[in-house]
């Protein structure tokens, strides 16, 4: 074991996007387990989007943070020493305990500790496709879209582990799943990898005439994880009475504090009798089990695949989430702090 | 016979209108064709959306031009019949636009007018498209539940004023609002919502929130844009939000915009309505609405105005939301 705890903080708020001079590593004790605690050593750091508005306090629960304050996070971690009746040296947990190599935690709300079944899949899938991301697309499909047989399904971000998982699941409901995204790289892992019927690379010139080629019944699900004027873009190809998940806002997440803001013409909307649907996986944290049961027998018979984005090393976290935030990364984005066993 | 007054659009153009875009003609009295009947004009209804629809910006409208007389939708007393099931004497609902008389075939009839029913104007008011869109929003869309609070706005207006009257027959609370003391009396003493604030005077926000302390389950919006996205703040999680009217927008291509953020903070259902679709819905609600009517339970209020000439004022007042009730011209006497 080191003898001191590496941690990211935030050096300035970032202004658009997020600068790896935005950060700054320090070193503090390592903390130990007092009474009803314990300590974990943190394995795989989890990078999302979200964590960009958090940051700035534009994110719900999240308080602007300041210079010196450690960045949030959640990790796959493994207690390593325990003074709580419920969590025993070994154990394998995801705990929001921020980018940091070290952790205790009293196993209160606060910091949302959650067991691992290590048989349940690969443990870094705690953090995307039986995570949180694999939850929100759950949320999304089976709780508010709830697509038919046969509807067509379209996601943005669909290399991503949010909109991977979505079309994968939708695809397992029996729709025809449609994925955008921003290379030919991420689209190719799409189609090959995740088994989507089509990925549109929405960079072409052509995306929307291919998009239209792809969904030749019309939308009839979209699962919009980005917002701003691609919404509106895709709305004019849904179909009456389409469903839209609205998910992830990633467009305005970057914007700096003087504007960006994207307002939507509400008249398309009207027109298609769309239903707007807003979703926030918080509400759905203690509903995991219920999510885990359909999505763990998906990741065993090779229904629901994954592709993460790896970076070596804490120190490499600020880089990482630059690359994450302009859309560089393809796949789950997490850090690997630790080895899974020592 | 007299000559046929009508109100044409004097130029196409986009922005606010003044007088000057409309002209009053007289033109010859039209002869129905074949399959077509002469029908003369009683109630012209006066609605926001004929501003988009005289752009061509609402659904199965094409643009005007200089010369072509308004879109409108009147009660219309049936003078002479080519159409095998209509006679005269018979009262219907019609596409006709702004004018005393029209030539029309059965694809402009919007409804044929039970008289008993209710009295004839409430055809293009609680008992027709207004109605009708209220009750697309409450039982379709909103469905709003014993205990829940229902908020609208535009509340003292035709869709407004029955959406919270529906609401309120289904058991929920309803809180209107509207632009003016005189429009907030109406809504509580006649249509009898549980409360109306006036968006006009500082702090309305605040007096919402303090008659929904539960914050707003159903919200039907009949203003769209800033004030939209103002009443999310006020929604609970998981609340129905009902997006009908749009009323700045209609002017040009420019857009009120909404940022949806707020939305998915709040957990928002977000539905567009559009009332054409619950047309094959309307004669199950006009038994029940005139039943309601009959009984007191739903109360109509009626902004009117004499003659097809002064039309033109009528709606520009309606567009700056000075009426108070259902905008309607009365353009003849309902009998012959």
């Amino acid at each position: 074991m080191a003898d001191q705890n590496v941690q990211i903080q935030l050096a300035r708020q970032p202004d658009g996007e997020p600068q790896v001079s935005d950060f700054q590593v320090a070193q503090t004790d390592i903390p130990s387990a007092g009474p009803g605690e314990f300590l974990a050593r943190n394995i795989y750091l989890s990078l999302d989007p979200y964590m960009r508005g958090a940051i700035a306090g534009r994110h719900m629960g999240h308080s602007r943070l300041n210079q010196g304050d450690l960045i949030g996070g959640r990790c796959v971690a493994q207690v390593i020493d325990s003074k709580h009746a419920d969590y025993a040296e070994g154990d394998y947990i995801v705990i929001e305990s921020g980018w940091q190599q070290y952790c205790v935690s009293d196993g209160g709300a606060k910091d949302e500790v959650r067991k691992l079944d290590p048989n349940a899949g690969p443990l870094s899938a705690a953090l995307g496709a039986l995570g949180m991301p694999g939850l929100t697309a759950w949320a999304g499909v089976e709780q508010l879209a709830k697509p038919g047989l046969g509807d067509t399904f379209v996601v943005t971000a669909a290399a991503g582990p949010v909109g991977g998982t979505s079309g994968q699941l939708a695809k397992a409901k029996g729709c025809r799943a449609v994925g955008i995204a921003g290379s030919d790289e991420k689209c190719r892992i799409v189609v090959e990898e995740y088994g989507f019927d089509a990925c549109v690379n929405y960079k072409k010139d052509s995306w929307i005439d291919d998009l239209k080629t792809a969904c030749p019944d019309g939308i009839d699900v979209y699962f919009d994880n980005v917002g701003g004027p691609v919404l509106d873009t895709i709305t004019q190809q849904l179909n009456l009475y389409g469903k839209i998940v609205m998910c992830g806002l990633v467009s305005q997440y970057n914007r700096s504090s003087d504007g960006g803001f994207h307002g939507h013409n509400m008249g398309p909307f009207v027109g298609k009798r769309a239903q707007l649907l807003g979703l926030v996986v918080y509400d759905y944290y203690d509903r995991i089990n219920e999510f885990l049961k359909a999505a763990v027998p998906l990741v065993k018979d090779g229904r629901l695949k994954f592709h993460e984005d790896r970076a070596d090393g804490l120190e490499n976290a600020p880089a990482h989430f630059a690359k994450l935030m302009s859309g560089q990364n393809v796949g789950k984005a997490m850090v690997v702090i630790g080895p899974e066993e020592i | 016979m007299a000559a046929n007054l009508q109100v044409q659009l004097a130029k196409q153009r986009d922005g606010q209108l003044d007088a000057s875009d409309f002209r009053i003609a007289e033109a010859p009295l039209p002869r129905p064709d074949k399959g077509q009947m002469l029908v003369r004009a009683v109630y012209l209804s006066l609605d926001p959306y004929v501003r988009k629809a005289m752009r061509g910006d609402h659904p199965g409208h094409a643009v005007l031009t200089e010369g072509d007389v308004i879109y409108g939708r009147s009660v219309c007393r049936v003078i002479r019949s080519h159409c095998e099931d209509f006679q005269a004497g018979d009262y219907v609902v019609a596409e006709t636009g702004w004018q005393q008389h029209a030539a029309i075939g059965l694809d402009k009839v919007v409804q044929r007018i039970d008289p008993a029913a209710g009295p004839l104007s409430s055809a293009i008011g609680a008992l027709g498209m207004p109605g009708l869109t209220a009750w697309g929003s409450v039982e379709h869309l909103g469905k709003p539940v014993l205990g829940e609070t229902l908020v609208v706005s535009a509340a003292a207006g035709p869709v407004g004023g029955c959406v919270g009257q529906l609401a309120k027959i289904r058991g929920a609370r309803v809180i209107g609002i509207a632009g003016s003391q005189e429009k907030c009396d109406l809504v509580t003493k006649t249509y009898g919502f549980d409360a109306c604030l006036n968006y006009k005077q500082d702090g309305w926000h605040d007096a919402l929130k303090a008659v929904c302390p539960d914050g707003v389950d159903v919200y039907h919006d009949n203003v769209g844009g800033a004030f939209l996205m103002s009443m999310a703040q006020h929604l609970s999680l998981y609340a129905r939000v009902v997006m009908c009217g749009r009323p700045n927008d209609y002017h040009s291509p420019k857009f009120d915009g909404v940022g949806l953020g707020p939305f998915i903070g709040r957990r928002a259902k977000m539905f567009g309505l559009v009332v054409y679709d619950y047309e094959p819905d309307f004669d199950h609600y006009l038994a029940m609405a005139s039943r309601w009517l009959r009984e007191g339970r739903l109360k109509i209020k009626e902004d009117r105005v004499d003659g097809i000439e002064k039309a033109p004022a009528h709606f520009l007042k309606l567009m700056r939301g000075e009426n108070v009730g259902k905008a309607i011209v009365a353009v003849g006497p309902e009998k012959a």
